[in-house]
């Protein structure tokens, strides 16, 4: 049942008074939250804060108690074409059979309508931008963690590679900094900035604050299912607010080389 | 050589040895019968010599040798070969389904149960068929065997699917627990089955259990390829639906996949694939568990070549296990599903060798 609010605006990710509940649990309460083309918006929280059951709400895994989500102004998206427009990386996935990189990457093209050579193209760009290239005949079983997510990336990349003839791009990945090293983490960051600067609108979740700082155009923060904060780094990224929501003490101070907050645990 | 290039190759090579196999178990058993001939019978009866006559065309009938060999041919070894080919396809190509389906490379129909089902309906309806269908028309009685055999394979096909997925997935160690289980009860079936039975029911219930391709007919032969060659097709169109599964069921669905309909197509045609071979030629096992895994040694695990690769192997190898069950103990014949166990098993253990220190 679509919607018939007026304040819908075709070109956005609306998430409208989206409600999850299991037995007497609530897993989600109430979220009110727009992605929009071009913003990479960062998803931050306690573990069990109701994060990934979020990106399953947007990626239509999950069916929500209440409320709905809008792509592009519509919930009611073929799955194939909703598959050109929502690039979602999952925080792990189980892949027990020997294809090589270069062939798991392949699999995000299988929604397009290319040729094999464009798609081998896009593939190597794709891992190139990972700074995977190098991993492209090696075998997934013989991938470590990280090169292991950085692959899936580069898939995911792959999948929303093209304009979508259905609407703007958009582009959720649950923690995809988890398995990285410190260069891998802001390389990853970069590239999300580099796909939001050209029209992708990027939702991250994550678990590091000055990671999220420096490259977010808006932080949203959950607690308890609940929306505990959102703004701009600086106006969420608050010594009273982090301290509220992980039970942590910190010191926020400007990030010396950026302009953006920089947060030092006490 | 990139793998396209060996995939490519690899079917190429396989729709070469096809043909050959198909000539050398027709021409192989207790009369033997030059290529030379059996081409020449083969043609005549395509019609290719431009005769309508089926056996009695001028050139054959010149040596009575000749139309011997047309008779051998007709009546037994060319059902017997297209039976054969027909089967050992279709296990294949369900095997590989399902070894993608459920993500791991160890299912297998015989494994997870499916077969033992399928079994067990067809001694059903061996033992108790002329009371179970005492009432019903002469053309539901003839097909009971098959039709039991199915409902048995997708019966048991659902069960084990079922106790094997949660809201989380599907389980393979639930799902393979659930296998044997299904095992023991379709044995346990079938030893009743047998106390029951009569000697004439007793002989029809081992043959089932051991597998032949002995009761080939036209008639199974015409059965089966309407109802397996298009399920080998339709499976066949799954490859890349298949490649995308293995990432994960909400992976695939991200992919832009109707992940529930294509399992329960795909859980559909296996079962039918499965049911239906087992009810023509009884319980054959490892083919559909080796044939993919041979197939994914060569060309990595690219469904799209896999499924028509293992179609063809799965074929090939069934007629050669077919030659050896025929003659290794000529006259009498040793039955295919011992022959397949005997080469299947090692090769079986062998695997788990290679993998159980990644499996733990």
């Amino acid at each position: 049942m679509a919607s018939g609010k007026e304040s819908t605006a075709i070109d956005t990710l609306d998430i409208q008074g989206v409600s999850v509940q299991i037995e007497d649990r609530h897993l989600l309460q109430d979220i009110n939250l727009t992605l929009k083309p071009g913003e990479v918006v960062s998803v931050l929280g306690p573990n069990g804060a109701g994060k990934s059951t979020l990106m399953k709400v947007i990626s239509g895994e999950r069916k929500p108690s209440s409320g709905e989500v809008l792509l592009n102004g519509r919930n009611d998206w073929p799955l194939n074409h909703q598959a050109l427009m929502l690039g979602v990386l999952p925080q792990s996935s189980s892949l027990s059979f020997p294809f090589t990189a270069e062939e798991v990457v392949l699999l995000g093209r299988i929604p397009c309508a290319s040729h094999h050579d464009e798609n081998l193209m896009i593939t190597r760009e794709a891992l190139n931008k990972v700074d995977g290239l190098h991993l492209k005949d090696r075998h997934y079983t013989t991938l470590s963690g990280g090169e292991r997510q950085r692959v899936h990336m580069a898939r995911v990349l792959a999948q929303i590679w093209d304009e979508s003839p259905h609407g703007k791009r958009y582009l959720l990945l649950d923690e995809p900094t988890s398995a990285l090293d410190p260069a891998h983490q802001q390389l990853t960051l970069k590239m999300a900035r580099q796909e939001a600067d050209q029209g992708i609108g990027v939702m991250v979740i994550m678990h590091d604050l000055n990671l999220a700082a420096r490259y977010s155009d808006r932080i949203v923060i959950l607690k308890n299912g609940k929306m505990a904060a959102e703004g701009t780094p600086h106006q969420v990224l608050t010594p009273k607010t982090i301290g509220q929501v992980f039970d942590i003490e910190v010191s926020v101070s400007e990030h010396p080389a950026y302009h953006c907050p920089l947060v030092v645990n006490h | 050589m990139s793998r396209n290039q060996q995939g490519a190759l690899l079917l190429t090579a396989l729709a070469i040895l096809l043909p050959v196999v198909v000539i050398v178990s027709i021409g192989v058993g207790a009369v033997p019968i030059p290529a030379g001939d059996i081409l020449a019978i083969l043609f005549d009866r395509l019609g290719f010599s431009g005769s309508p006559e089926l056996v009695g065309s001028p050139e054959l009938i010149q040596s009575s040798i000749s139309s011997q060999s047309a008779l051998i041919i007709e009546s037994i070894r060319l059902p017997r070969t297209l039976l054969g080919l027909i089967v050992g396809g279709s296990l294949a190509v369900a095997g590989a389904s399902m070894q993608g389906l459920f993500r791991n490379p160890l299912a297998d129909p015989s494994i997870i149960g499916v077969s033992s089902g399928a079994a067990l309906g067809a001694g059903i309806a061996i033992v108790l068929g002329s009371l179970l269908f005492a009432g019903a028309s002469s053309l539901v009685q003839s097909y009971s065997v098959s039709i039991l055999a199915f409902a048995g394979g997708v019966l048991s096909t659902w069960l084990v699917y079922k106790v094997g997925t949660t809201s989380n997935g599907t389980s393979v160690a639930t799902m393979l627990l659930a296998g044997v289980a299904i095992n023991a009860l379709a044995g346990a079936g079938m030893g009743m089955l047998n106390y029951v039975a009569d000697d004439n029911m007793l002989r029809n219930l081992t043959f089932w259990q051991m597998g032949s391709l002995g009761g080939a007919t036209w008639d199974l032969v015409i059965i089966c390829a309407t109802l397996l060659v298009p399920v080998i097709l339709m499976l066949g169109r799954y490859g890349l639906v298949l490649n995308a599964l293995l990432l994960g069921e909400s992976e695939a669905r991200h992919l832009g996949i109707d992940v529930q309909k294509v399992k329960l197509i795909l859980i559909f045609l296996t079962a039918l694939a499965v049911g239906v071979s087992v009810s023509v030629s009884g319980v054959i096992g490892f083919v559909g568990l080796v044939v993919p895994h041979l197939i994914r040694l060569a060309i990595g695990p690219d469904h799209r070549v896999l499924l028509p690769a293992s179609a063809m192997l799965g074929g090939i190898l069934l007629l050669a296990a077919d030659m050896i069950s025929r003659t290794i103990v000529a006259p009498a014949e040793l039955p295919i599903g011992i022959v397949t166990a005997l080469m299947g098993a090692p090769f079986f253990l062998s695997l788990l060798w290679q993998q159980r220190k990644r499996i733990v």
